[in-house]
């Protein structure tokens, strides 16, 4: 197996674990939280769920990089002419810092989540443009506070309904 | 380039990435309530020494390749400030991250014998500071790589 192929295992396994773990991460939160309370054993499942979602962060970072000696080594470098690379560059920054943001809890737990959840599905569609063209890819941004604003109503109706008053664990 | 400099550009890299993961995860702990210093204290020192095997393998790809062989390329294509003003902060500001992590390291080995709501905040800001400076010069390296034309 070349190395290429390598790359891309481990970003394809990187990005279902950050998604997935992402995706998780809500459900067990609203889970978790339907009697208000988050007991020691729903808690010992978040931390799960993030270990997994980190372990995926590390792996999509260290294969992305990967795939940049590629091109460099290769003297390949389209990748780094490409907005849309950078775009994807950006929002992973965003899912780092966000996740610090949450941890220090200067950021409302909603908007926080908000911005993980659509952070991890943009960098997984991107991954998925960046094998194309993308012809207006100053879009990616507009599209993508949208989708956060959007999501994190959602997300408050969701807790409205289906979860009771919390204080934060 | 041989396969030498090869794997001392890849190990600069990954090694770096690994110093910064490790970094990352000890700011996410040190900025809990009540962090678990034991493992604060080994990621910062995982970092540090991280850090410093990709200072090694990035010095001798610098010494022995880039400036003969890269630089040039750059200054004479059209990007000419990816080593002007990228390379040229990339190789100043890395200096001061290893330092900065021993310091948390240093810190957090404190923290562990006694309480100091102080020094946590202190270990903190520097992870937090080492965490952006590495990210920075992790960014750096990649617009220098693309400078290459």
């Amino acid at each position: 197996m070349d190395w290429y192929t390598t790359l891309v295992i481990m970003h394809i396994v990187g990005t279902v674990l950050g998604v997935g773990g992402a995706t998780f991460v809500e459900v067990h939160l609203v889970r978790a939280l339907r009697d208000g309370v988050m007991s020691p054993e729903e808690s010992a499942i978040m931390q799960t769920t993030y270990t997994v979602l980190r372990v995926g962060f590390f792996l999509l970072v260290l294969s992305g990089f990967g795939f940049l000696i590629l091109s460099r080594l290769s003297e390949y470098t389209v990748w780094f002419y490409s907005i849309t690379f950078w775009i994807k560059l950006s929002i992973v920054g965003v899912i780092a810092v966000n996740a610090i943001l949450i941890q220090l809890r200067w950021i409302p737990i909603l908007w926080g989540s908000a911005i993980a959840l659509v952070s991890w599905y943009a960098a997984l569609i991107i991954g998925v443009l960046l094998r194309g063209s993308v012809d207006q890819p100053l879009w990616i941004p507009v599209i993508y506070v949208a989708a956060i604003i959007i999501v994190y109503f959602v997300m408050r109706e969701v807790h409205s309904r289906y979860t009771k008053p919390h204080f934060p664990h | 380039m041989t396969t030498l400099l090869a794997s001392a550009l890849i190990l600069h890299v990954v090694l770096g990435l690994i110093g910064l993961a490790c970094i990352h995860f000890a700011l996410m702990q040190l900025i809990r309530r009540e962090p678990p210093y034991g493992f604060v204290s080994k990621a910062s020192f995982l970092s540090a020494a991280f850090f410093l095997l990709s200072w090694a393998t990035g010095a001798y790809y610098y010494v022995v390749y880039y400036g003969t062989a890269v630089k040039p390329r750059i200054l004479a294509g059209a990007y000419p400030w990816a080593h002007q003003v990228m390379m040229e902060s990339k190789e100043h500001v890395f200096l001061l991250v290893p330092f900065l992590v021993v310091a948390v390291w240093l810190a957090s080995r404190a923290l562990q014998n006694a309480s100091d709501p102080r020094l946590k905040v202190a270990a903190s800001f520097a992870a937090a500071t080492a965490l952006a400076l590495g990210t920075l010069v992790a960014a750096a390296g990649i617009l220098v790589s693309g400078g290459v034309r």
